[in-house]
């Protein structure tokens, strides 16, 4: 019996009479079809399956998730793409046996304090953070927020089931160019005139503990990208430092202070650049200013500029800003000395 | 577990391949049930204990109601069902808005008060399952139904996965009745169905995911956007909301059809509207006949007077924005709704509504897009984070309020607009029409490379995923 009121109109009064099963079967052949030749395509062109999304936010709270847990003392990087890159994690662990390394950086999210600020909430994490971290990020107006909605992924969305959609959504990614292809985003770009449909002069690879192996084909052979990160703006910043910045730095501190009550640690760390890069950061935020007054402020924190370590002045980043692949191994080992000197580690 | 991830394509396949095996209906229905637990249960286990609270409840004070020929035992077992029910609402959804609202009404007479922090965490999809449980103990009291024999299909039918979490709010005598005969299986339903799954998650990955939610961050992620960055991400908004939801409803739709049941419509082309009643004939409809005809018919409907009918639509607006969420913003943007419909009913008895302009095309031409103009303006109170944040956009979307932060390059504003014009003319072709007329026009070879190039963009354009935005009320 419908109900008098409801007007129930369903779309099962109204099915378009056709020969489903053979429009699905025909379908099913074809996208089979199409996709093994733009599967073969691409790897012609030389794309390798690009394996974890670098920034998914359901394998980052599947790692999020591993910081707290366990009986082994827990290091966590937190960053952006520098310490996604730069580090490398079997190297990390091959040193440091006795702790669980997370890698929590986000690519392309700058500030990293929001995790910061979830680790130093979390009563269940006793570990050492790891961060990377520059003046003009935290000076920034999305010094907090950056990486918040990752944080919000993992407070409200991940759940007990999510380590298996993880799982499988790396089988997928792992396997396929064609999955990760992300043409709206390729399609973006290309209308703003920085379009790479074809392999870069850099290619990616993220692994599933997310580690992104970035290496650099021919890189010095053209010109450098015109990147948001290599613009060198003409102004040079002789401002003080704000007392905005100060207030942030004050806040940073709690946070680190709250890490150090439970018995953990943590290591702010300025990762090494160079050329026109550091040049825009120096003329934004000279060191002496700003990453000084970091370290004055957030006394808690063990400070490393890459400046005053000697060993890392030896590594090239073929784009200012990443080492390649191949390097990481030898700056893993050498940030590890740094943070034992340092008496972090 | 969203429709959108790996795993519930599993539990899709698991439930498809029970559904049209050998097993006796009771056990079908059976599986289906535990799958619907688990579905629900992959947000927050402990929740699953609400549905079944409700379920029990709503059970056993219909088969009062039904049972008992004395009036107060009824009216009884309805104040029980309708507490337990509003009451579990209220206090999951309302109760740190009321007492944030109770404080800021002290401070304004003079008194300070800072109350304790209520760290509620809202179970997903408490204002459906709610609405659709308490449809069945009303209909029961009214008399326009009878209570259902089997408790099995009762609790499939609070708890049925595919429109649990974000509807469509199906009533007891659309749904009960197709448990009681087994289903077949039926390649028309099952082809449509698909079809249907794969319209939603194009319009939910590709159009809402893909291209509108980026463009709607950007402009309501900066404090003071300019004007083309305030219009820009408005409409982009409008078109994210609806490819969202739709996207969520025609899947669920979809589903249901693969497994043999059917459940209402919920979007009808809403953007073709004329006027805002015809926009909520065509936009989120089981829940406007819910509020129709529980609330408003309730209250009176237009049976008292013209004065009364306006403030029970007011009513049945403000209620209406508040089940969206517990924020003024949603208060605010159900009483725009309830003032465009309350002046509609006026303009329609004056002279103005007889013109023989508005029967002209361009006349029409010019209904549906002030309509979607005045809808846009309300989504922006829907959208916003604050109400501060929606009183400056909307000023800066008048021209009242110059200057602001320009946040987009020449290409976005035109991206979005190429797509919201596609939408509109989309729906205003299709506007007396429905999707399946649509299908069967466009023949078989057209229908087939649309739905190609569909999953195709679908298997090249994973972006972000975002939850849908309906799962949050």
């Amino acid at each position: 019996m419908r109900s008098s009121t409801s007007n129930f109109e369903a779309a099962a009064d109204r099915i378009p009479s056709r020969a489903w099963l053979r429009h699905w079967a025909a379908l099913a052949g074809l996208v089979v079809g199409l996709f093994t030749t733009a599967e073969l395509s691409l790897r012609w062109t030389g794309h390798q399956p690009p394996g974890a999304a670098s920034r998914g936010r359901l394998l980052w709270s599947y790692h999020r998730a591993q910081a707290s847990r366990g009986k082994q003392r827990s290091i966590v990087l937190i960053g952006a793409s520098q310490m996604q890159t730069n580090v490398d994690l079997p190297t990390f662990r091959e040193v440091c046996p006795e702790h669980r390394v997370t890698q929590l950086a986000i690519n392309s999210h700058g500030s990293p304090i929001a995790v910061l600020r979830d680790l130093a909430h979390d009563s269940q994490f006793t570990g050492i953070v790891v961060a990377s971290v520059t003046a003009k990020r935290i000076d920034g107006s999305r010094w907090l927020a950056s990486q918040q909605s990752f944080v919000d992924h993992f407070q409200g969305a991940y759940s007990w089931y999510s380590p298996l959609e993880c799982s499988l959504q790396w089988a997928v990614a792992s396997s396929s160019c064609v999955f990760r292809y992300n043409l709206i985003e390729k399609t973006r770009r290309g209308l703003r005139g920085r379009g790479n449909w074809l392999p870069g002069r850099a290619t990616y690879h993220c692994s599933f503990d997310r580690q992104i192996r970035q290496q650099f084909v021919d890189w010095n052979s053209a010109p450098a990208p015109a990147t948001s990160t290599t613009v060198i703006r003409s102004t040079v910043n002789q401002q003080p430092v704000s007392s905005a910045f100060l207030d942030k730095l004050n806040q940073i501190e709690t946070f680190v202070s709250r890490i150090r009550s439970r018995g953990g640690q943590v290591i702010l760390v300025r990762m090494p650049t160079h050329g026109r890069h550091w040049k825009t950061s120096q003329q934004q935020f000279p060191r002496h200013r700003w990453w000084d007054a970091l370290a004055d402020r957030v006394s808690s924190a063990t400070c490393i500029h890459f400046q005053d370590v000697a060993p890392w002045k030896k590594y090239h980043c073929p784009d200012d800003v990443h080492l390649d692949y191949r390097d990481s191994p030898a700056f893993t080992r050498d940030l590890i000395d740094a943070l034992k000197n340092q008496k972090a580690l | 577990m969203s429709f959108n991830s790996l795993t519930f394509v599993c539990l899709f396949c698991f439930v498809m391949a029970v559904q049209y095996s050998g097993l006796s209906w009771n056990l079908k229905k059976a599986t289906l049930l535990i799958c619907s637990y688990l579905f629900y249960a992959a947000w927050n286990p402990p929740f699953v204990l609400l549905l079944w609270l409700s379920t029990g409840v709503d059970w056993y004070m219909a088969r009062f109601i039904a049972t008992t020929t004395r009036q107060s035992v009824r009216r009884a077992s309805l104040i029980t069902s309708l507490g337990v029910n509003l009451g579990l609402l209220g206090f999951f959804k309302y109760s740190g808005f009321a007492l944030q609202s109770f404080c800021d009404a002290l401070q304004l007479v003079g008194f300070s008060f800072q109350p304790l922090e209520l760290d509620i965490v809202l179970p997903v999809g408490i204002s459906f399952y709610t609405f659709q449980t308490l449809s069945y103990t009303l209909d029961i009291y009214r008399g326009t139904a009878k209570p259902h024999e089997s408790f099995l299909d009762f609790a499939l039918y609070v708890t049925f996965f595919p429109q649990l979490v974000a509807g469509p709010i199906v009533r007891s005598t659309d749904f009960l009745p197709q448990c009681e005969t087994p289903c077949k299986l039926d390649t028309s339903k099952i082809g449509w169905g698909l079809n249907l799954i794969l319209i939603g998650l194009f319009e939910k990955t590709i159009l809402a995911d893909g291209l509108c939610a980026p463009v709607v961050e950007k402009a309501y992620g900066v404090a003071a956007v300019d004007l083309v960055g305030a219009w820009t991400g408005t409409l982009a908004f409008a078109g994210q909301i609806f490819f969202d939801f739709n996207g969520y409803s025609l899947t669920a739709i979809g589903i249901s059809l693969c497994l043999g049941f059917t459940i209402p419509d919920n979007f009808r082309f809403p953007y073709a509207a004329i006027g805002f009643s015809d926009f909520w004939r065509r936009w989120h409809i089981s829940l406007s006949r819910w509020l129709r005809d529980y609330l408003y018919i309730s209250l009176g409907g237009n049976r008292r007077g013209p004065l009364r009918t306006y403030l029970y639509l007011m009513i049945t607006m403000l209620l209406g924005g508040l089940w969206h969420g517990a924020s003024w913003s949603f208060v605010i943007w159900g009483a725009m709704h309830g003032a465009f419909l309350g002046m509609e009913r006026w303009l329609s008895g004056t002279s103005l509504h007889g013109w023989q302009i508005w029967q002209t095309r361009p006349g029409r031409t010019l209904l549906v897009l002030s309509t979607f103009v005045l809808v846009c303006f309300t989504w922006v109170f829907f959208r916003a984070t604050s109400l501060s944040q929606a009183t400056s956009l909307t000023m800066t979307m008048l021209g009242l309020r110059p200057g602001g932060t320009p946040v987009f390059d020449v290409w976005t504003p035109l991206v979005v607009a190429v797509l919201i014009g596609s939408l509109l003319l989309g729906h205003a072709i299709c506007r007396r029409q429905s999707l399946e007329a649509v299908a069967n026009r466009a023949g078989p070879i057209l229908w087939g490379v649309i739905c190609l190039l569909m999953i195709l963009l679908l298997l090249v354009c994973r972006g972000d995923e975002r939850a849908f935005i309906y799962f949050q009320f």
